[in-house]
């Protein structure tokens, strides 16, 4: 039996198949785009077409993300926090505290020993921190997305950020551009100003994170600069990333499709 | 940490005013007053009451009660800036990030259990609630005894025997605490200082209307809010007599001139406390700040031989805490009284 | 029809509205005006305050007769002063409301309910009648004994669509009238649908919840709601104990005081008390968790959200804090949250 979780965020359309061992035989990353429906219907099918696999071996569905609702053939929908800690769960099972940054909003979730939930915080009110602030400070520093995990290497400053909106950052970025700070000292001055935000929401679901492991999903945790960044506000030595960060929520909802049915 | 704060700001400001004995050094005074208050609210052998803005000061000093108003630590904190840790601790426990930033500072340093410890705490409705709920945290966090002087808005006969009649029960409380009755001498000292105190404002407020005005932006700073701290007191008596010397002298030797004031201003609530440099950018601009909307006396005379009833009314007359019509026309008066030719309203 | 009285906050007691001959009519800040209330009023402030202003300078309200405020909060105190801008012909009465409980504020409270009651008289051309207020009071009783029997219902098994309709008979006693509130209460004991599994438990409280759509979708939600306290539902229909005092505006004072607690009321002798009645009132109401709607800028509830964070906690009782202006419009963006919260505390 073979089961399948979508994940549809507001950048990124992510589904896993996952086996009867809870294996992942495929997944896939695309943009979300304007039509989420088209989105997910390609995610299913590039999924489908690596592994192989016809639709009708599918036993179950379970879609998470904002546009969870919107997708048709779906046995249940779940919350991306839910998902995102029975993804990390099955990577780095020892996760007490997991801090998902997304294209859209950041959450920080604490869990138990069985991956269960036991409380969350969640900001989705502004951009700021978030997969799409990046983006914009990315074409505020002219640099490519991918680009600006390493831009802030050798960076010796301590400057940070004070506006965390989207707007008034992107002018502060080009202000600063402008008075000729150099690149790598804007770049670490995001990262420190994303990393207040997420210690904040962090403190909110555990005042004292000593001895608990840290670990981070969803896009953002590919970026070095940002992961590096928050582990230093939280003076922690490491906060643990799985190879593909922003397949955990499509993962941990195709493992809630394998529990619906083996209980 | 904030006893020594206080305890060099004394030996400081003492060694200063040991150098030049003759000077006026009004303002000098007025914060070695207040650091000593600062060093007794952070030592741990006084009574200590916190309370809200509007408590009667003069009668928790008539019954040896040290007493200030939280605002006091959440300026404090926002001067040093030392505010931004104890923001953080607030809104980690939940606390809006837009509230006030005086009593985010406050609950931060609630939460943190850094606030000096009191022996007890009197809250007060006005002027705002905000501020009553911070200290039914402070008292919640510190489990300490809470005695709620409610302050009506509506100034009527009901409103003000309601108010004397709690503050009757306030002192049945401090007495409790402290174990010593209220004694009807000191309060009537106190009231007479009080009242001596006032006089002074009146004459000191009456010179700040001079054209050009002998202030200058930082001179009567916070001043009306915060003398209420000592006003009961000789040192109150003392402090107001120093300012209204120093611009006295300022008049008679012509120094205001000297500030080539172009424009008049009002400053609307109280000032900001972070290092902000808006005083000298606006004295830049030939802006001088002549009044603030809190220093101002809006209360009778208290008589002794009433003291509940001469106190509950001041508390109740104050028009920042009453309705807008009531605020605005005090403000109108102001604007008139000094002619201003403009005002600035913070947010804090 | 009786002509109406506006009002807004839940500390007015509707049996002197109706005694003195008027129909009530809570302004509950639903509204497609615009948004003006920032010509009058600072923009951050609370947005219950701000539509219920926004109605005003729309005319977006029925005919009034006059306006009933308590200056409960600093918010209402401001509104009560923007009305005046707003709408300066209105007749309006400000009560104080004391913010501690004790003999001396009950005292005060009564003063100022008996000054209510003469001025609503008044403003009818009715002769004041403390008969007429009794007879009030015995019916909005009725209603708040029928009001309590619902929410029994509610606390131990999960009806759906009980919430809501528990919600509009509420509504209809803020907006309409008592008689009909009581007989849509009397219908609604019996529930209409069987009782059903698989929601989670929870408690909600905070400022204000009205719309009675939002507690439909709680159910889809997958919530199950034991209980609500907020100014629109429980501590709105504040039953009066006629026997608390021979003086009838006192009992009403002692009532409203002791039984509506609003986070701007204290026991001063229990400071936080707060905290401990939410906890009580959740485990009462066998909930498994605690969801709190506050109003932006809402600083009575908002400093006690810590002490009731960590009340809540030291009962190992999940929370969760969601912020608002409490209408529908904000509800969407609350969706995940409250999901991934009833997904955390299981059936």
């Amino acid at each position: 039996m073979i089961f399948l979780g979508i994940d549809i965020g507001s950048l990124s359309c992510d589904a896993v198949l996952i086996d009867e061992e809870k294996n992942i035989l495929a997944s896939s990353v695309i943009l979300t785009g304007a039509k989420n429906i088209e989105s997910i219907a390609r995610a299913k099918k590039n999924v489908l077409d690596a592994a192989g696999i016809m639709e009708k071996d599918i036993r179950s569905i379970i879609s998470t993300g904002y546009g969870r609702a919107r997708v048709k053939e779906k046995d249940a929908a779940v919350t991306e926090i839910t998902c995102h800690a029975k993804g990390i769960k099955h990577v780095i099972p020892e996760t007490r505290i997991l801090i998902d940054i997304g294209g859209q909003d950041s959450k920080v979730m604490r869990l138990d020993p069985d991956g269960n939930v036991v409380d969350f915080a969640m900001n989705d009110k502004c951009a700021a921190g978030t997969g799409r602030f990046l983006e914009a400070m990315a074409r505020a520093l002219e640099v490519d997305i991918t680009e600006l995990g390493d831009l802030d290497k050798g960076a010796t400053s301590d400057l940070v950020l004070s506006s965390m909106c989207t707007v008034f950052a992107e002018s502060e970025v080009i202000s600063l551009i402008a008075c000729g700070t150099e690149q790598k000292e804007i770049a670490k001055g995001l990262n420190r100003s994303i990393a207040a935000r997420t210690n904040s929401l962090v403190k909110r679901v555990a005042k004292n994170i000593d001895g608990l492991t840290v670990s981070m999903s969803g896009g953002v945790a590919r970026n070095k600069g940002v992961v590096k960044a928050i582990s230093e506000s939280m003076n922690l030595e490491k906060i643990n990333t799985p190879e593909t960060p922003d397949i955990i929520g499509a993962l941990g909802a195709a493992i809630i499709a394998f529990e619906k049915i083996h209980g | 940490m904030m006893y020594d704060h206080f305890d060099n700001a004394v030996k400081g400001i003492t060694d200063k005013l040991n150098q030049d004995p003759e000077g006026i050094n009004a303002r000098k005074k007025y914060v070695l007053e207040l650091s000593k208050l600062g060093k007794k609210l952070y030592s741990k052998d006084e009574n200590i009451a916190w309370c809200g803005v509007t408590a009667p000061f003069d009668l928790l000093g008539s019954m040896d009660v040290t007493s200030c108003f939280v605002e006091f630590v959440g300026a404090l904190l926002s001067s040093t800036q030392t505010a931004g840790y104890f923001f953080e601790e607030a809104e980690d426990s939940g606390f809006a990030t837009d509230s006030c930033a005086y009593h985010r500072a406050v609950m931060g340093a609630v939460l943190k259990n850094a606030m000096p410890e009191p022996d007890f705490i009197i809250g007060t409705s006005s002027p705002c609630t905000a501020g009553l709920a911070i200290l039914e945290n402070f008292a919640h966090q510190y489990k300490k005894d809470f005695f709620l002087l409610n302050v009506p808005q509506n100034y009527t006969q009901d409103a003000i025997k309601y108010l004397s009649s709690q503050l009757e029960e306030m002192v049945r409380f401090v007495s409790d605490h402290t174990k010593r009755p209220l004694s009807k001498q000191k309060l009537g000292i106190a009231l007479e200082n009080f009242n001596t105190s006032s006089t002074l404002l009146k004459e000191i407020y009456d010179l700040t209307k001079t054209k050009p005005s002998p202030v200058d932006n930082n001179i009567l700073k916070d001043f009306g809010t915060v003398i209420t701290l000592l006003m009961g007191s000789q040192e109150g008596i003392d402090i107001c007599q120093a300012f209204k010397d120093e611009l006295n002298h300022r008049i008679k030797t012509r120094r205001h001139h000297d500030s080539k004031e172009k424009i008049r201003l009002m400053w609307i609530q109280n000032r900001i406390q972070y290092p902000f440099p808006i005083n000298e950018m606006l004295e830049d601009l030939g802006a001088v700040i002549v009044v603030d909307e809190l220093n101002d006396v809006t209360w009778e005379p208290m008589d002794p031989d009433n003291p509940f009833e001469s106190i509950a009314k001041r508390m109740i007359s104050i028009p920042f805490s009453m309705n807008a019509s009531e605020r605005i026309k005090h403000l109108q008066d102001l604007a008139c009284a000094y002619r201003i030719d403009g005002a600035i309203n913070p947010c804090h | 029809m009786n002509k109406k009285i506006g009002f807004t906050c839940a500390y007015t007691p509707v049996p002197l509205i109706e005694a003195a001959g008027f129909s009530p009519f809570r302004i509950f800040p639903e509204s497609k005006a615009p948004d003006q209330a920032g010509h009058l009023l600072h923009d951050n402030l609370c947005p219950h305050v701000k539509k219920v202003l926004d109605r005003a300078l729309a005319d977006d309200l029925p005919e009034l007769e006059g306006m009933v405020f308590i200056n409960s909060c600093d918010s209402m105190r401001r509104l009560a002063d923007a009305w005046h801008e707003a709408k300066p012909d209105d007749p309006i009465i400000l009560l104080d409301l004391p913010s501690g409980i004790n003999s001396l504020s009950l005292d005060f409270l009564s003063k100022e309910y008996e000054r209510l009651a003469k001025t609503l008289f008044k403003w009818n051309n009715e002769p004041f009648s403390t008969e007429k207020i009794k007879d009030e009071i015995a019916k909005w009783n009725l209603l708040a004994a029928s009001v309590k029997k619902i929410e029994g219902i509610m606390s131990r098994n999960y009806f759906p669509g009980i919430a809501s309709g528990l919600q509009e008979i509420i509504n209809t006693a803020a907006t309409d009238s008592t008689d009909k509130a009581l007989v849509m209460a009397q219908n609604k004991i019996e529930p209409e649908k069987p009782a059903k599994g698989g929601q989670s438990p929870v408690f909600v409280f905070g400022n204000l919840l009205f719309d009675p759509k939002v507690y439909d979708l709680f159910e889809e939600w997958n919530m199950h709601v034991t209980a609500s306290d907020f100014c629109t539902t429980s501590r709105f229909v504040t039953q009066v104990d006629t026997k608390a005092d021979d003086n009838i505006f006192r009992s009403m004072a002692i009532s409203y005081m002791e039984q509506t607690p609003c986070a701007r009321t204290m026991d001063t002798t229990k400071p936080g008390n707060i905290a401990q009645k939410i906890v009580q009132r959740a485990k009462e109401s066998n909930a498994k968790g605690v969801i709190v709607f506050t109003l932006k800028f809402c600083d009575p509830y908002l400093a006690r959200i810590p002490m009731i964070r960590q009340a809540l906690q030291k009962e190992s009782i999940p929370f969760l804090m969601l912020e608002g202006d409490c209408t529908m419009g904000s509800m969407g963006q609350q969706q995940t949250r409250i999901e991934a919260f009833t997904e955390m505390l299981g059936v």
